[in-house]
């Protein structure tokens, strides 16, 4: 059963289920889906999700992510998965004792692990520099936060009430604590900063005078995807 | 001083039972204050040069996992790894300074199987060409939780 994990269909099905529940708009910008709402104007009716009229409505390109990445119970290319991710399954679910059953095999692509982001909340929710509490006022309602410098993303902090539906999961707040928990480790240890920092010199090609790559770790990291 | 030798022998040590780890309220905040002696003083002493602060990402670990239970399991996993009793008395600073090198290989255990990267799904991070001949195998890795699988 792991080879499927990933498929298409089931990729396919989950964005979709996401964007119905999430009414095609980041959850966090609220802007709407900018190809949906050309098609909206063509096709016609040229509404949202709830009627109103897409005129002056503001658009982006919007993703559908998830919040723990599917790659995690993806299996390889035997079908099973490997040693390390069982590992980093079971890392994970020291975090949150039991959450291993919401993600593990195919539940790991069920509506509750992903959200609709715009491109930018999608890039900066991916590496932690965006994160959701709870407010505990709603099970639904979050403040969103982030590390960046507040030029970045001029929007946050920001509170939402996420969307909800008849038949789809919303986002799990258990999920998102647990991202939440995990950007915080990296972002207050300074972890975050340094794997940053491993990832720019890898891309960039960069060996510097100073001795200060990390060599070591990057020699590590190709071996392990030799 | 235990060490718990290479990380991948840690694998093992993070299979959890289902049993209780602690027989009252008591012996769980010896174990916390245990917890925090050793990994208070090793923050102290830890030089973070160019690097994060280790002792500080495992006290965080630690701080931000998710209800009682799950820090039990922490506590569990940590000290079973440093083949410590949870519930022996204080450590003397001498003692808590002897712990250090197995206290960075639970961090780098945590860091090498949870937080780096570990596949290479090009789609997920387009990498520009890489100039170095010994970086250029990793063109294609990302992370698989720091990085954003890729929008579905």
């Amino acid at each position: 059963m792991h080879s499927f994990v990933g498929t298409p269909e089931r990729l396919s099905a989950l964005r979709e289920a996401c964007l119905v529940c999430d009414r095609h708009r980041c959850i966090v910008s609220h802007a709407l889906d900018a190809g949906e709402a050309a098609r909206r104007f063509v096709n016609g009716p040229a509404i949202d999700d709830v009627g109103d009229p897409l005129i002056g409505s503001d658009y982006q390109t919007v993703k559908v992510a998830h919040i723990i990445p599917y790659a995690l119970a993806k299996a390889g290319v035997d079908g099973r998965i490997h040693e390390a991710k069982k590992t980093a399954i079971a890392i994970l679910n020291m975090f949150d004792l039991g959450v291993v059953h919401l993600i593990e095999v195919t539940e790991i692509n069920r509506p509750y692990n992903a959200i609709t982001l715009s491109s930018i909340m999608h890039l900066f929710f991916g590496n932690y520099k965006i994160f959701f509490k709870g407010t505990g006022d709603d099970p639904h309602t979050y403040q969103i936060g982030t590390f960046l410098h507040p030029e970045v993303l001029r929007l946050l902090p920001v509170t939402r009430t996420l969307f909800t539906h008849l038949t789809i999961d919303p986002p799990s707040g258990r999920l998102l604590a647990l991202h939440y928990a995990i950007a915080h480790i990296l972002h207050l240890s300074g972890a975050g900063d340094y794997i940053d920092r491993i990832l720019r010199d890898m891309e960039d090609g960069i060996v510097r005078g100073d001795g200060s790559t990390e060599l070591g770790v990057i020699v590590d990291l190709a071996l392990r995807v030799q | 001083m235990a060490t718990p030798g290479h990380q991948s022998s840690l694998e093992g040590l993070i299979d959890f039972s289902a049993q209780p780890v602690f027989s009252d309220p008591s012996e769980r905040a010896r174990a916390i204050a245990r917890f925090h002696r050793i990994v208070g003083y090793l923050e102290t002493i830890d030089r973070a040069g160019s690097q994060y602060n280790r002792p500080v990402l495992i006290r965080l670990a630690f701080e931000y996992v998710r209800s009682s239970e799950s820090q039990d399991s922490f506590l569990e996993f940590f000290f079973r790894t440093l083949s410590l009793d949870m519930l022996d008395s204080d450590l003397n600073d001498e003692a808590c300074a002897g712990l250090r090198e197995p206290v960075i290989a639970i961090v780098e255990f945590l860091m090498t199987n949870f937080f780096l990267p570990r596949e290479s799904p090009a789609v997920c991070l387009p990498c520009p060409l890489p100039k170095s001949p010994l970086l250029s195998s990793l063109a294609s890795l990302t992370l698989s939780l720091l990085h954003p699988c890729p929008p579905i």
